[in-house]
């Protein structure tokens, strides 16, 4: 282990509040994969029960199975790795894809105060991004939307190319705190810092490092990253 | 001794490999199940055929299982609902109404088996057997 800087606390920070906010959504869809599991288990049963009688769904319940295992691994990876700060390399990240993941992720908290989610994307925008903590900074930004709106309002995400860069613009009413540097970001805040100005904080600083920025305009909140050079 | 037309269980869930396994798992002589992946499929097919109950996980992409549930009850106020989660659900907070129960990922089969007899009455879980009424 390292000793923290300033930075890693900061990170540390975004990782823990999105974990936190997203951990009943996360729960939702390990006990999905566990179904799988849980149900394949079932049927292999059965299919013991009368081996004689029933070769082929013995061999369907294996094979059924092992997707399920798989399936369920692949979940518990997924999982770990988006909770967990850590080193990642900057590789090319679907933007579209990485969004509607956040959205599945969120539907059920969307849902609960009817808010409608409306993603207009270009085609095959890529950016240069570190996968798991880019996911981080949408699924964070989103559910800190639908927490500060009310019930059926409409946001607006909208994904585009500017030059070298691809824009990830989140509209909605959300009036977003004004961005701060990390180390001003206890600075008067009597030991405590709200949830959305700490990940804009972090959103700021990813981006930044990755070579884009945050603006923000009214109405909405752009999210700036560097163009994949593989798109 | 006429045989009683199975029961018809109008299944939604998402993810395929579930949506699979517990087809197998439910399907019998006495049980028909149509699987659809959306909400939206659900309703079609709920609009172009009649359903004893509907069986529905409450995260699907788009449209949720509880605004599925509330049009369902829109064009079948009666019809009998259970609600799959992955985690626990208060039906007092969720307010849909009454022949509606909730149950929890990971479940077994006999577990659903259960509730669907609890809603739809006797005999919907004979496990192959074909019913048959004097």
């Amino acid at each position: 282990m390292n000793a923290l800087s300033l930075g890693d606390a900061l990170d540390a920070a975004a990782y823990a509040l999105v974990g936190e906010r997203c951990r009943h959504a996360h729960i939702h869809d390990i006990r999905g994969e566990l179904q799988t599991l849980q149900s394949s288990l079932e049927l292999l049963a059965r299919s013991a029960r009368n081996p004689g009688e029933n070769i082929a769904l013995a061999e369907k319940a294996t094979a059924l199975a092992r997707r399920a295992l798989a399936n369920h691994e692949k979940s518990l990876v997924d999982f770990v790795n988006q909770t967990t700060p850590h080193e990642e390399a900057a590789v090319a990240v679907d933007v579209r894809d990485m969004v509607n993941r956040a959205l599945v992720i969120l539907r059920n908290d969307a849902a609960n105060k009817s808010i409608t989610f409306k993603v207009e994307s270009a085609v095959d925008l890529r950016i240069l991004a570190q996968p798991r903590r880019s996911r981080l900074l949408i699924l964070g930004l989103l559910a800190m939307t639908i927490d500060e709106l009310s019930a059926g309002s409409v946001v607006n995400v909208l994904l585009s190319r500017e030059d070298s860069q691809i824009v990830i613009e989140i509209q909605s009413d959300v009036i977003c705190p004004a961005i701060r540097a990390p180390e001003d970001l206890w600075k008067g805040a009597a030991g405590e810092v709200p949830p959305f100005d700490l990940l804009l904080a972090v959103t700021s600083r990813w981006a930044g490092a990755n070579g884009g920025r945050v603006d923000q305009v009214p109405r909405a909140l752009r999210i700036y990253y560097p163009r994949s050079l593989s798109d | 001794m006429m045989p009683q037309a199975p029961l018809r269980v109008l299944y939604i869930e998402d993810n395929a490999l579930v949506r699979e396994i517990t087809c197998d798992l439910l399907a019998d002589d006495a049980r028909e199940i149509v699987a659809v992946a959306t909400a939206e499929e659900a309703l079609s097919a709920f609009e172009a055929s009649r359903f004893d109950i509907v069986v529905t996980d409450v995260s699907l992409p788009a449209m949720s299982g509880f605004e599925l549930v509330r049009r369902v009850r829109k064009l079948a106020p009666s019809t009998p609902v259970i609600l799959a989660s992955g985690y626990p659900l208060d039906l007092e907070e969720i307010r849909l109404g009454t022949h509606i129960r909730t149950i929890t990922k990971p479940f077994n089969a006999p577990e659903l088996e259960a509730l669907i007899e609890d809603l739809c009455g006797p005999g919907s879980r004979l496990s192959g057997e074909v019913v048959e009424q004097p």
